[in-house]
């Protein structure tokens, strides 16, 4: 399982940086890759070939991986927090916050600083929402699943449209062509800094959440039989919400708003191979990362050498895929 | 390793509510106590404070002497384990996983399961009989089976306390029964203290060892059940007396019941009946009324229509005749108390015995401790024959009872065979043998044999009553008479049996009326009869019942119309060995529906009941559930003639005496478990 995973994902990778409107042989990838990481000789491999798989192609695809990965992740996070499938990253006010950071940078005209701080300060506004969020469904000491969505739709709505007012407004003042490529989710911007930007703010909170799965399960009885069942509820469910936003906050600022992979990838695995979180992590850990790869390069190619942002394609296909297995799954269980 | 759980002075509540004040209670290893009490007044939050969370506002709750609130989340789930009134369990999971959520407090961060955790799970998906479920989804699974799934995580968690919220409140009958069973069985076995939230009357007293009744936030009363649940009692805890109990006292030894409680005879002998021992488990003297208010306030009321759910028995003067003098002792629980003590004790891994273990306990409180008394065994064989069996209901002519009758004379037949073994006292009861037996005896010795001929075979019942009212009151008379006189012979103990072709007819004609069942769930080959004629049989039954039409609350009236004179008989020993403190050993179907028949007439005669072995007879098991029986054996017997029951005599003897013979772990100078 752990060995089909890894070479699914190297396939993906590979495959990925190799198509393209210059498509460029997986032996030419590996000898870019091997002079930037051990010096060796490049030989043979023209120079356009390197700065295209170097810098554009493999930060794109690392990006996309990792927030793929954060997305499904977050979801799987959420689902089981808040015992509702319809939970999904953006939830808990991320988006909103999210995208309304990242048009008031715009218009204020901060974006001219640097290519960093459009995600810098849509990092900044996720945080800041999920926080207010979780701090607004405090009560006596809890935090019930339920007062943590409907605080989360009040408030992302408040946000959205606060977002669209700014949007509006300031139409022809300021440029919102690449504002609205980014809310509907883009990897267009990725580069090495993004990747360096918000790499930790997603392997850091992954491999956290790898140890979490038994108690993920656990809080599927719901926080009263999970703390019958010895899981301190009230310290876990903070750590899960801060990890969950974390990962959702770093996948928007890497890739804008992508919606759907974090709400269907661990469905798909929890139709696939059940519902054991401790399994199910990391296998939607993979799927998710893979999945956007492939949209993302779906997204480059088929229309080259015009884009179509990467949030399109994963609802374009990855809703038919998702109906096709829901089913599939039930014709085989209720047969 | 037995837990004891101690609440002092408790006193919890909300913001701006006091809901408990001034609780005190303790429960042991091995205990099952039962919380009752009218909504709101507090058993919700009472198991709060218990499971640590609630904050109680004074007092404390200790386990084993440290105290509940200092103990770290995973530090309580292995000592306690809680089954709440809803539960969510998330679809996809299958039942082992599930179970194995259980070993979340022992488990680590990875959550890989060690060999432990697995036994553990084994352990507790056998011990709630749902090992064949353990790959099912949780929503394939019925109403019962996720509830034994609960109750099976709970057990994975292998605590020593185990908090149950109205366990049994989504179940049917069957699953109340084998729920409270499984828990009864793991409080014995394994020592678990058991506090369960009750609304069920008739569950608390059958199932638990102790009842406190809470009212408006207090502790009214605390005790044994049979104490506990009287009119008057009941009607301080829940503010209305309780419909069923209109026309005498509550007994705890109601068999068990849809939810529905058994009333105690209103004829005279019942106030009789209803004495006993003080009520001296009472905690506060201002509510205490004696058990003499709880009769007088509730006048007897004969022959009342019943107006409550569940099948009551309806009295009649005929019930009051047969009844005359009747007075069954409640179980002893001190002595089941005791036993249960003692079981731990002995020179044995505790449970090592399994069921004789359980059994042992069992008739300890029958007995009142004294277990020698069985190793003193009677049979008695009931033979008469039926009309019906002209209808060709059996693979043998009605002329084979009394041939029967003479081989058991002459120490031929099975039963002889097993008696003389046993060194049994035998006795073969001609309460109705068609031909006069004496030109077939002939030469034949007949010191076993009693002549208490009531008449000559039951009539047949697909065309008129098997029996006219008073023939069934002598029938029943000569099974009293002839138990009393086995217990002259010095009985301690007494397996029934019966002899009568076409008997298996009328008794599932007596079970599927008591019952309510269709005739063609209780009809089974009897002596051997194919399929075809297993159909016809049935049908004449169903036919029977639609022509009689027999009350269901009057078993009298069913032994009349449809029962026979062996039957009856038999119901009348099972009366008067129950009132004697003799206990009656079962055989196969024919004795399980006179004991339908007695313990509607008198609920508490169950509770010196002991089912020997399971017939193949379909209408057993139907049954043995209705009368809270699980029986000891399963070889196929399905002979009659109280075989069965002598098979088992062994098995109940040897639990008799291992649990009066072995030594303690202390007299024997060996190390318990380890701490």
């Amino acid at each position: 399982m752990a060995l089909a995973s890894v070479a699914t994902l190297v396939l993906a990778l590979a495959v990925a940086t190799s198509v393209g409107s210059v498509s460029i042989p997986l032996r030419s990838i590996q000898a870019i890759v091997a002079h930037h990481l051990f010096r060796t000789p490049l030989d043979g491999v023209p120079a356009s070939w390197e700065a295209i798989v170097w810098q554009v192609r493999l930060p794109r695809v690392l990006v996309a991986l990792l927030v793929g990965m954060a997305l499904s992740v977050g979801g799987a996070l959420y689902q089981s927090l808040l015992r509702n499938p319809l939970a999904e990253p953006f939830l808990l006010g991320v988006s909103g916050g999210a995208g309304f950071a990242a048009v008031l940078v715009t218009a204020t005209g901060l974006t001219a600083l640097g290519s960093q701080v459009l995600p810098l300060g849509a990092f900044a506004g996720a945080l800041a929402a999920s926080g207010l969020i979780v701090a607004l469904s405090r009560v006596g000491g809890r935090l019930p699943a339920a007062n943590l969505i409907l605080a989360g739709v009040a408030l992302g709505s408040l946000l959205s449209a606060l977002t669209a007012f700014v949007l509006i407004r300031g139409q022809g003042a300021f440029e919102t062509s690449d504002l609205l490529g980014w809310l509907m989710g883009s990897l267009a911007r990725a580069s090495w800094p993004t990747l360096r930007l918000i790499a930790p703010y997603i392997v850091v909170p992954l491999a956290a959440t790898l140890f979490l799965g038994r108690a993920m399960n656990v809080m599927l009885l719901g926080d009263a039989q999970a703390q019958h069942l010895g899981l301190a509820v009230e310290r876990i469910k903070p750590l899960m919400l801060g990890l969950a936003g974390v990962l959702a906050a770093a996948s928007v600022a890497g890739a804008g708003v992508v919606g759907f992979v974090g709400l269907i990838v661990p469905h798909a695995v929890r139709l696939t191979l059940g519902p054991d979180n401790r399994l199910l992590v990391p296998v939607a850990a993979v799927a998710g990362g893979v999945f956007l790869v492939a949209c993302d390069t779906l997204g480059r190619v088929v229309f080259a050498p015009a884009e179509v942002p990467v949030g399109i394609v994963t609802a374009l296909f990855g809703a038919p895929f998702f109906l096709w297995l829901l089913r599939h799954q039930r014709g085989a269980t209720t047969a | 390793m037995s837990v004891r759980l101690a609440v002092r002075g408790l006193s919890a509540g909300y913001p701006g509510r006091d809901v408990l004040r001034d609780i005190d209670l303790e429960v042991e290893g091995g205990e099952i106590l039962g919380v009752l009490g009218a909504n709101g007044s507090g058993k919700t939050t009472l198991l709060r404070c218990l499971a640590a969370q609630l904050a109680p506002r004074a007092g404390s709750v200790t386990v084993d002497g440290s105290p509940l609130r200092g103990m770290g989340p995973r530090q309580l789930a292995r000592r306690l384990a809680v089954v709440p009134q809803q539960y969510e369990l998330p679809a996809g999971f299958t039942v082992a996983e599930l179970v194995e959520m259980g070993r979340n407090p022992y488990l680590g961060h990875l959550g890989r399961a060690t060999a432990a955790d697995e036994a553990a799970v084994e352990g507790a998906l056998a011990a709630l009989g749902v090992a064949a479920l353990r790959r099912r989804q949780v929503q394939e699974l019925s109403g019962g089976e996720r509830q034994m799934t609960v109750l099976a995580m709970a057990l994975a968690q292998q605590p020593g306390l185990l908090l149950l919220d109205e366990p049994t409140s989504h179940l049917d009958f069957r699953h109340q029964t084998r729920s409270m069973e499984a828990i009864r069985d793991l409080a014995d076995r394994e020592g678990l203290a058991v506090i369960a939230v009750l609304h069920d009357l008739g569950l608390a007293a059958r199932h638990c060892d102790r009842v406190a009744l809470l009212r408006s936030g207090e502790l009214l009363a605390c005790g044994p059940p049979e104490q506990l649940l009287t009119a008057a009692l009941l009607r301080a805890c829940y503010g209305v007396t309780p419909a069923f109990l209109d026309a005498a006292v509550f007994t705890a030894a109601e068999p068990g019941e849809g939810g529905g409680l058994r009333v105690r005879g209103g004829a005279p002998a019942a106030a009789a009946r209803c004495g006993g021992r003080p009520p001296a488990a009472w905690r506060r003297p201002r509510h205490s009324l004696s058990r003499e208010d709880a009769i007088t306030t509730e006048r007897p009321q004969v022959g009342r229509a019943r107006d409550g759910r569940g099948p009551r028995a309806a009295f009649t003067d005929m019930a009051a005749t047969v009844l005359a003098g009747l007075e069954i002792p409640a179980i002893d629980a001190e002595a089941r108390r005791i036993a249960r003590r003692r079981q731990q004790q002995l020179l044995k891994p505790p449970g090592s015995l399994g069921r004789l273990e359980t059994l042992a306990v069992e008739l300890a409180g029958m007995t009142g401790g004294d277990l020698d008394r069985l190793q003193r065994v009677a049979f008695l064989v009931f033979a008469a024959d039926h009309g019906v069996a002209a209808r060709g209901v059996s693979a043998y002519p009605a002329e084979v009872t009394g041939q029967m009758v003479r081989s058991f004379l002459r120490g031929w037949a099975a039963i002889s065979v097993l008696a003389r073994a046993d060194g049994a006292d035998l006795r073969v009861v001609d309460v109705g043998i068609g031909p006069p037996l004496d030109a077939l005896l002939a030469g034949c010795s007949t010191e076993m044999l009693v002549r208490a001929r009531v008449r000559s075979g039951s009539r047949d019942l697909t065309r008129e009553p098997a029996l006219r009212p008073d023939e069934v009151a002598e029938a029943i008379a000569v099974g009293r008479a002839q138990l009393a006189a086995a217990a002259g012979r010095g009985a301690g103990i007494v397996g029934l049996g019966e002899m009568g072709i076409g008997n298996t007819t009328a008794a599932a004609a007596v079970v599927a009326a008591i019952l309510g069942s269709e005739a063609a769930a209780v009809t089974g080959p009897g002596t051997g009869i194919d399929a075809a004629k297993v159909a016809a049989k049935a049908e004449l039954i169903a036919a029977a019942l639609r022509l009689h039409a027999p009350d269901p609350t009057d078993p009298l009236d069913v032994l009349a119309k449809v029962g026979g004179l062996e039957i009856a008989a038999l119901t009348g020993a099972i009366l008067e060995g129950a009132a004697r403190r003799i206990l009656i050993v079962l055989d196969g179907f024919i004795t399980a529906a006179a004991a339908l028949a007695a313990v509607a007439l008198a609920p508490r005669c169950a509770d010196y009941l002991i089912a020997s072995h399971r017939s193949p007879e379909p209408g057993h098991d139907l049954a043995l559930a209705r009368l809270g029986l699980r029986p000891l054996l399963d070889l196929g017997l399905r002979l009659g003639e109280a075989s069965g029951a002598a098979v088992a005599m062994p098995v109940i003897r040897a639990a008799a005496r291992l649990h009066v013979e072995m030594a303690t772990f202390e007299q024997a100078g060996v190390s318990g478990v380890s701490p």
